[in-house]
Parts: C-alpha cells; sequence; structure tokens
C-alpha cells in the first residue's frame, strides 16, 4: 500500500455541478469504502452555473458554493481565498458545448488560470481531471493505453484535454504546488446527466446503435471508482507530476455494455424492446461499421468549421475501441475499483427511477 | 533497350546532382550505371510497369534535364510517373552512398 | 541420370533442415539451390553487394497494393539465414494454440515442438549478449525504461567473433551437417518445374532435364514455394501471404549511435505480438533511401549525419493478405497484399509509440520514412505526423514471409498438419510457407523448429 499524506483541511473543487463533481461531494457527505480516503474535512465548490447550486447542495448540504466562470481570475481568487495547503480538485470543463472554441476557452483556459490562482494562494496539491480522448482511439479490440502513451487527440476535445494534461503535468513543482493527473474513460453511475438518460432510453427502446459485431471494447468508470482514484490521487506521496488511467477493472465489450444495461432495466422492472434478428444484442440495433465512419467524417468537418453536434460525434466514437489499462494507477496509488458493470448500472438506473426520470415503460403498466 | 538505359542514366544524374551536389561527376557517372543494372533485375512484371512508366517519363521530360528534368517528373500527373522517379532515385542515391558516400 | 531418395528444393531455413536430417538417416539427398554460395562474412552485411549477390532479384521485390509493400527474399546457399539478422524468438504457447485450433493442426503444441526448439538453439547456439549494448540499442532500452514499456535484447544464433559477432547461419551450420552426412548441394540450379503425374512427383525439372527422386521436399520460402507448386500444376491458390507490414523512422541522436555493419537487436514487446518495436540496418546508403521516402530532403543533410543517425521501425500482425500468382511466360510470380484498415490503424499507433519511445530515449530530430512526412522534435508533433501517413503515402516493407501453404487439417489445404501435399502422395512443403500466419516475432527459429518435426514424421513414416 502506498504512502499516505496528511488529509488536507480544505477541498476546493470546480466543475462541482458535473457528473463527477456531485458524485465526488457526496462521497464527501457519505464517504463509503469504495470511496477510498476521500477527504471529511471542508469542501468548496464552483458552480459553473446558479442553476447548478440546488444539485450540488443536494449531493452535500455542507458545501460552501461559489458561482461563476473557471476562466475567471476573480472568480478563482475568491475561490481560493485562504486556501493555502488545500487540496484542488480540478474537474470543470466542457465535453459537448455549442461552439468548438469552447474547448479552448474552458478546458485549456480554465485549467490554466486554475493553475495559476493555485499556485499563488499555496495550494499544496491540484488533482486534474483529464480524458481518454488525449489518446485517441485504439488501434484494435485488444490493444490498451498504457500508463505512458503519446498524445494523439480525437477531434478538438481531444485536442483541449491533451493541451490541458501536458500543461498540469508541466505545472509540477515539488514544494509548491504538485499536480496529479487522473484520465478516466467514459463514466456511468449515478448523478449522470441528460446525455446517459438518452443512452438508457435508446437501450430500453432497442435502438441503441451497435457498430458491426459489437466486439470493439471500451473502458468505462463508474463515478464511485473514479472518486476513489481522485482521492488517491489527491493523497498518496510521490505521485506529483505523475498521470492515471482511472477505470473499472477491465474494458468491456460494446455489445455487453448495451446487454447489460438492457438485462439490468428489465430487471428493475421496465419494458425492454427484444429484436428477434438472430445475433442481435438486447437494447441494440446493429449498424454497419460504415455508419460510424461517416458520422466520424461528417464530424471531423464540422468541427473543422467551428460546429459541433454532440448525436454525430458520439455515433462517430461508437466504432471505436477505447481502453486503458489500470495497471499502473493499482500498482502506483493502491487503486482498487470495487464497483463493475451490472452493479454500477443498477445504481445508476435506480437513482433515475428515485428522482423519477423517466426511462422506459414500467413491465407492470405503472408510470 | 540502350535509349531505355540512358534515359534512367539522364534521370539518375539528375537526381544525385540535387541529392548529392557536392559529389563528383565520377562518382555521380559510376552510380548511375549502377542504377541501370539494377533496373534489369527487377523482377519481371514489376520490370514491365517500370518500362512503360519509363517511356511515359520521358515523353514528361523532353530534352530538360537536371533540376527542370526532376521537377517535370515530380510534377507529372501521369500515373507510375512519379514512382518511377521515386524508384531511379532510390536506386541511385544507395549506388551512390555505398560508393562513395561514407 | 541420377537418382535420389529426396530432392529438396531451396537450402533456407526449411531445405537445410529436412536435407541434415535426411542425410542423416542415409538417404541420398540432394539439395537444389537457385542462387549462388558466399561465405559468412565475404559480403559486407545489408550492402549493395550483398543484395546483389545474395537476394531475389537484388532485393527490388513489391507486393502489389495500396499501398505496396516491398519484401525481400534471399537467394543464396543458406536461403534467409545468410543475410538476415539472427534474431532469435521462442513461439508462445498461445500462438501454437491458436494456430491449432484455427487450422486443425495435429501436435502443434508448445510441448510438441519444444524439444525441436531445444535442437535448433543447441546447434545455432543461440545465445543472449555478454557486455554493454551497443548505443543504437540502448537508446531502445533507455526509452523503453523511461516509459516503462518492457523489452529485451533479442537472443541470436551470433557467437563472439573477432570483430562482429559470427552468426551461425545454414551453410556454417545445418547445411554443413547434411553435406558432411553425404548430401549433395546444387547452386546455380532453379527448379522450373516439378514433374507431377498421376498424384506422385517423379523429379524435379533444371534446366530442360529431370532429377528423379523418390520424394521431393519444396522449401523455396513463401513466395517461391507456391509459386513452384503453381508452375508444376498443383492446385494452389497462392492466398494467405502474410507479412509483418513495417514503417520505419529515421532518429537522430547527439552523439554517435550508427554501426553500420550491425543493426540494435533491443526490441520493445509492450505490445506484442501485435506490435513490436526495434531497430533496422542502417548504413549510409540505408539512411539516404529511408530519407529519400520522404520527398526531396537528402541534400540538405550534412554528410557525416549518419553516425548520428540510425533507422528505427514498427513492424505489426497484419489481418490483411497477401497473394502469390505465376503467370505463365513470367519467371517472377505476381505478388499482391491488401492492407487492412485495422492494419493502417496499427501502423499509425506504432509510428507514433515508436516517435514517442525515441523521444523519450533522448532524439533531437526523428524523420519519419513515409511521402511528404514531417520533421518530428516534439511530443506535440507525434499526433499530426502519425496521423499524416495514410494509403497513398505509406511505405512499408517486410522481411517476414509466411501463410501460403499453411499447415493444417482445414479442408481446402494444400498440405496437412506435417506439410505433406495431399494431392500428390510423395510431395511436401517445409519451409515458412507452412506458418498459418505470421507470427509477430522472428519467425525463422519458429519455422526450424517446424520443419523438424515434419522431417522426423516424414522418416519416421518411411518406416
Ligand atoms: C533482411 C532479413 C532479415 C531477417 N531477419 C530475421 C531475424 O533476425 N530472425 C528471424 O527469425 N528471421 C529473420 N528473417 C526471416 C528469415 O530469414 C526467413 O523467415 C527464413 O529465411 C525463411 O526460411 P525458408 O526456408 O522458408 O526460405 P528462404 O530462407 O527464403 O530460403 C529459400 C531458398 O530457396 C531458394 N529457391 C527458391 N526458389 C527456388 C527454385 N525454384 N529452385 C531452387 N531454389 C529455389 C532460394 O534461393 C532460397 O535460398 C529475415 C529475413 C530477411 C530477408
Amino acid at each position: 500500500m502506498p504512502d499516505l499524506g496528511e488529509p488536507a483541511a480544505l477541498t476546493v473543487l470546480t466543475g462541482a455541478g458535473g457528473w463527477f463533481g456531485r458524485a465526488w461531494l457526496r462521497a464527501h457527505a457519505a464517504p463509503q469504502h469504495r470511496h477510498g480516503p476521500v477527504p471529511t474535512g471542508r469542501v468548496r465548490a464552483l458552480a459553473g452555473s446558479p442553476g447548478e447550486v440546488t444539485g450540488i447542495l443536494e449531493a452535500c448540504p455542507g458545501a460552501e458554493v461559489h458561482v461563476g466562470d473557471v476562466v475567471d481570475p476573480e472568480v478563482l481568487q475568491t475561490l481560493f481565498a485562504g486556501a493555502e495547503g488545500a487540496v484542488v480538485v480540478h474537474a470543470a470543463g466542457v465535453i459537448h458545448p455549442r461552439r468548438v472554441d469552447e474547448f479552448a476557452r474552458v478546458n485549456v483556459g480554465g485549467t490554466r488560470a486554475v493553475l495559476e490562482q493555485a499556485r499563488s494562494a499555496g495550494v499544496r496539491r491540484l488533482v486534474h481531471v483529464s480524458s481518454n480522448s488525449a489518446f485517441g482511439v485504439n488501434p484494435t479490440p485488444t490493444d490498451r493505453f498504457r500508463h505512458e502513451e503519446p498524445f494523439r487527440p480525437y477531434l478538438g476535445y481531444g485536442a483541449s484535454k491533451a493541451a490541458a494534461e501536458a500543461e498540469v503535468r508541466a505545472a509540477h513543482d515539488p514544494g509548491t504546488l504538485e499536480t496529479v493527473v487522473v484520465r478516466p474513460p467514459w463514466f456511468y453511475g449515478p448523478w449522470q446527466p441528460v446525455r446517459q438518460t438518452t443512452f438508457f432510453t435508446m437501450v430500453a427502446a432497442g435502438r441503441f446503435p451497435v457498430m458491426g459485431s459489437g466486439a470493439q471494447q471500451r473502458s468505462m468508470v463508474h463515478v464511485d471508482n473514479l472518486v476513489q482514484g481522485a482521492a488517491l490521487a489527491a493523497r498518496v506521496s510521490d505521485v506529483g507530476g505523475d498521470a492515471f488511467w482511472v477505470a473499472d477493472a477491465r474494458p468491456y465489450p460494446m455489445a455487453e455494455i448495451v446487454r447489460t444495461v438492457a438485462e439490468v432495466l428489465a430487471d428493475e422492472g421496465y419494458l425492454v424492446a427484444r429484436s428477434r434478428l438472430p445475433g442481435a444484442v438486447p437494447g441494440g440495433r446493429r449498424v454497419p461499421a460504415l455508419v460510424a465512419r461517416g458520422a466520424e467524417r461528417l464530424d471531423r468537418l464540422l468541427q473543422s468549421r467551428g460546429r459541433y453536434q454532440q448525436e454525430l460525434h458520439v455515433l462517430g466514437e461508437m466504432d471505436k475501441t477505447i481502453a486503458c489499462d489500470i495497471a499502473y494507477t493499482r500498482e502506483r496509488l493502491g487503486y482498487e475499483p470495487e464497483v463493475e458493470l451490472r452493479e454500477g448500472m443498477r445504481e445508476a438506473v435506480r437513482w433515475c427511477r428515485q428522482r423519477g426520470i423517466a426511462l422506459a415503460p414500467r413491465a407492470d403498466g405503472a408510470r | 533497350m540502350r535509349s531505355g538505359a540512358t534515359f534512367a542514366e539522364r534521370v539518375a544524374l539528375a537526381c544525385l546532382a540535387r541529392d548529392v551536389p557536392e559529389s563528383s561527376l565520377e562518382s555521380r557517372r559510376r552510380a548511375a550505371e549502377e542504377v541501370v543494372q539494377s533496373l534489369t533485375a527487377l523482377p519481371d512484371s514489376t520490370r514491365a510497369g517500370v518500362g512503360v512508366a519509363g517511356v511515359l517519363a520521358r515523353g514528361v521530360v523532353g530534352r530538360s534535364s537536371g533540376d527542370r528534368l526532376v521537377s517535370r517528373l515530380d510534377a507529372a500527373p501521369l500515373p507510375g510517373v512519379g514512382e518511377y522517379l521515386k524508384l531511379v532515385r532510390s536506386l541511385a542515391l544507395v549506388a551512390w552512398f555505398e560508393d562513395a558516400g561514407s | 541420370m541420377s537418382s535420389y531418395d529426396v530432392v529438396v528444393v531451396g537450402s533456407g531455413p526449411g531445405g537445410s533442415v529436412t536435407a541434415r536430417e535426411c542425410a542423416r538417416a542415409g538417404l541420398r539427398v540432394l539439395v537444389v539451390e537457385e542462387g549462388e554460395r558466399v561465405e559468412p562474412g565475404a559480403v559486407p552485411a545489408y550492402s549493395l553487394e550483398q543484395m546483389r549477390r545474395q537476394y531475389r532479384n537484388q532485393g527490388l521485390t513489391v507486393a502489389l497494393g495500396r499501398p505496396p509493400i516491398a519484401y525481400t527474399e534471399a537467394a543464396c546457399a543458406g536461403g534467409g539465414s545468410e543475410v538476415n539478422s539472427g534474431l532469435y524468438h521462442r513461439p508462445s504457447a498461445e500462438l501454437l494454440d491458436a494456430w491449432s485450433r484455427e487450422h486443425a493442426v495435429e501436435a502443434l503444441t508448445l510441448p510438441d515442438v519444444e524439444p525441436w526448439l531445444g535442437t535448433v538453439e543447441d546447434r545455432l547456439q543461440v545465445q543472449g549478449r555478454a557486455g554493454e549494448l551497443p548505443p543504437a540499442s540502448a537508446a531502445l532500452a533507455r526509452g523503453a525504461e523511461r516509459l516503462g514499456w518492457a523489452g529485451l535484447d533479442v537472443p541470436r544464433w551470433a557467437v563472439p567473433g573477432p570483430g562482429h559477432p559470427e552468426k551461425q547461419t545454414m551453410t556454417r551450420t545445418y547445411l554443413a551437417d547434411a553435406l558432411e552426412a553425404g548430401a549433395e548441394l546444387a547452386c546455380g540450379s532453379r527448379v522450373d518445374r516439378l514433374d507431377v503425374h498421376d498424384g506422385r512427383v517423379r523429379g524435379v525439372v533444371v534446366a530442360g532435364r529431370t532429377v528423379t527422386s523418390e520424394r521431393v521436399v519444396v522449401a523455396a520460402g513463401a513466395v517461391q514455394s507456391p509459386a513452384l507448386l503453381q508452375r508444376s500444376g498443383v492446385p494452389v491458390s497462392g492466398r494467405g501471404l502474410a507479412v509483418h507490414p513495417t514503417v520505419k523512422v529515421v532518429a537522430e541522436f547527439a552523439e554517435d549511435v550508427n554501426d553500420p555493419a550491425d543493426l540494435a537487436t533491443y526490441q520493445v514487446k509492450e505490445f506484442a505480438p501485435a506490435l513490436t518495436l526495434g531497430g533496422s540496418a542502417s548504413r549510409p546508403s540505408l539512411i539516404a533511401l529511408a530519407l529519400s521516402e520522404r520527398g526531396w530532403s537528402v541534400a540538405g543533410e550534412p554528410r557525416e549525419a549518419w553516425r548520428r543517425q540510425q533507422v528505427y521501425y514498427a513492424a505489426i500482425r497484419s489481418r490483411g493478405r497477401g497473394r502469390v500468382r505465376s503467370v505463365p511466360g513470367f519467371r517472377d510470380p505476381v505478388v499482391t497484399y491488401r492492407l487492412t484498415r485495422e492494419d493502417l490503424a496499427l501502423l499509425r499507433s506504432g509510428l507514433a509509440r515508436l516517435m514517442h519511445l525515441l523521444l523519450a530515449a533522448g532524439a533531437t530530430r526523428l524523420l519519419p520514412s513515409y511521402a511528404g512526412a514531417m520533421t518530428v522534435t516534439t511530443n506535440a508533433d507525434v499526433a499530426p505526423a502519425a496521423a499524416a501517413m495514410t494509403r497513398s503515402r505509406a511505405a512499408l516493407m517486410s522481411v517476414h514471409l509466411t501463410g501460403t501453404l499453411p499447415l493444417g487439417e482445414r479442408r481446402g489445404g494444400v498440405v496437412d498438419s506435417w506439410g505433406r501435399v495431399r494431392d500428390v502422395t510423395n510431395l511436401w512443403v517445409n519451409d515458412a510457407s507452412l506458418l498459418p500466419d505470421a507470427p509477430g516475432i522472428n519467425p525463422q527459429g519458429t519455422l526450424m523448429a517446424i520443419a523438424h518435426r515434419n522431417v522426423d514424421r516424414l522418416l519416421r513414416g518411411d518406416g
């Protein structure tokens, strides 16, 4: 087990209203074993807009919430006031913006601003949430991204995350500001945004596109596994300047992901459409891989003109393998993911149900 | 056959003048002769293709020589001409470096 | 006209193993070899002179396709073993199991071939390097260590010599053993076709004359063996050619790294078997050749720069396949190869990872070898330089040829699990053609062990 440093009295979180942000705050408020050494001291949270505040407080009633733009130095100065010796978890970023230039403004500019203000405030360690998109896609279904890989960013988002990660690692300065990067792949779990709900409803309707054979693999990370990885990145000694893949124990074939969600939805009492086509993946609809390649081309074209179209982008990635190897993270951080796909998806479905988020008709006809 | 050989030599000399300008003409001549020899060793089907490409290339360059000859071949839109240039150039480079280049 | 118990076509690793074992079993053996005999060390390794004397078509062979893949075959006594780098790997149990499964091969698990691997290792004196890594290898080792990627200095069939290590080629080992046991060797003799009648082979036709034999073993290499069978009227599709498509990068360092007479024997195996990173021959002429692939950039290079430059490669296991077709009226077969989309993705990824490794190793400048390639000096250059290698710009090569006559009991296969040609009772194939797929490792050790296994069966089957 690696050495853990002293816990920080104050944790500052950016991107608090997001999927990971709220999962992290929830772990703060109600820590479980699976969350690892998540800090229990005071927490200060930055929301991107006033609309996010309710959701943040729902996750963690004791949080001190600030509202503002992460690229705004004044907002950050207030956020980091008295943050000497604190830990910063920087999770603010945009994934599916309206315009492509948002990527650079928020993901790169925001990170730069946070680094600068954190340094002048005397923050001890900054944990930066990066992404698989900085590394592109794996060439084959069995290939895995290693701890050290060349940046090969996938389109605009990937390029911004690569630039940000490079700056964060370069900014590591032992004794002043330590920086550590965590790289999560595709999330799942409670606190999910609308796009994940769309994923569930498509699966329930048997309409989720499964490209080609469905053998392409995806690393996924349950948000609570990511919380553990980030918590370790904030605490483990002697890992400054390094970067860590934080994902579930193994990547899943795309067909398994879709089938598992379909089965969980059915288990949880939802009506799931079943295809009678031979070889069909429950919840999925087979689509030739060509469609994904067409979508990717179109996405590239639009992005080159500054436009961003979420459905197209997601579709374009669907025939790709995006999978990482977490061996180094296990070894250096002592990371042990506790949640796996089926159980984690079940939690997400129940979370939706508790909040009255409609996913599909109920099998018993109830609403 | 003979004129084909001399054409390949012309292309080889033009390439070498550009790639290794400081070399002696004598060393470039030797390398160009080697190129002709190598071309005869090509597998049948490749040699046939290269022969055709050589005829096309000759049409493209006309009477030009040196840099102009090379740029004309480099820019030619005809299929095979670019490959012809690449082949002759690489054979010439290898021959020159093996003989005089180290 | 003399008659033999066994005529072996080709004196490469497959043919030499066959000839030695048959001669030692007391059979009258003739080895027919198209190329000449050149004493090891008589011509400089990887030189133009070697290309001229020991390679087929002077090494200028290419598999047509988009992109084309340049490949090389030796044509000399001892075949590929005389010109190759001597790198030795044992095949993994997984590889042999996959072959056994996919091609229904009998007795091809690791325990089945292990004794033969031992025999080969002993005779070729396969050994690791004693002492320090030379600079070109050390660079790979340093990069791998910094990135935490697995790698090894690959053992070779080379014993320390007065100058460079002496490679234990076939003419020094198996072929010499065969001759000592009474086999005859006819160099400079090309077998034009086999004399096949009514499901039996009567002998081989050389310069219009038939040399008769009880049995014929074809070991002409993965391109020439199927071509010879085709010329002889044996129905062989020639499909299934499998190679390790390879991309190259010239790396420049601040200090001297280049030993023109040898290459880097270190390989990065972190992504094996799909992807292997290693070092290529780097004589000044080969550096110039690699640079010329990029366009007009050789002229600006200072003449002595080659000492600080070294060619490195990324080689992949390919899902694509090629085909060998002999065409009436043409002496040489037409070879084609279809690289798949996934192959190209893997090559790009390999190129990117190779460049990442070389930068980590301290290279100051990287010159990827494909048409129009940019110069890479920082990590940020790697992605665009890899992405720009399209089908039309790629310059690929391979020196590992396999797969054209895969052994096994699969329906439609030309040979059985032991290399015996199904439709011709006394005809065998025993060379790299039998490997069902390019193995993701340097193949000679594997093919020699399989050749041993097959000839053992052939001899026992004879009673
Ligand atoms: C440059 C280079 C480097 C390599 N490096 C390595 C390495 O480090 N490690 C490794 O394991 N492998 C290496 N290889 C591959 C290895 O050399 C081959 O896999 C091996 O030689 C194949 O053996 P073979 O018996 O199938 O055929 P070959 O070695 O190709 O021998 C076939 C012989 O048959 C002769 N022949 C063909 N047709 C006829 C005919 N019609 N009549 C008479 N004779 C004929 C040919 O002239 C040739 O000599 C390398 C290959 C090359 C070219």
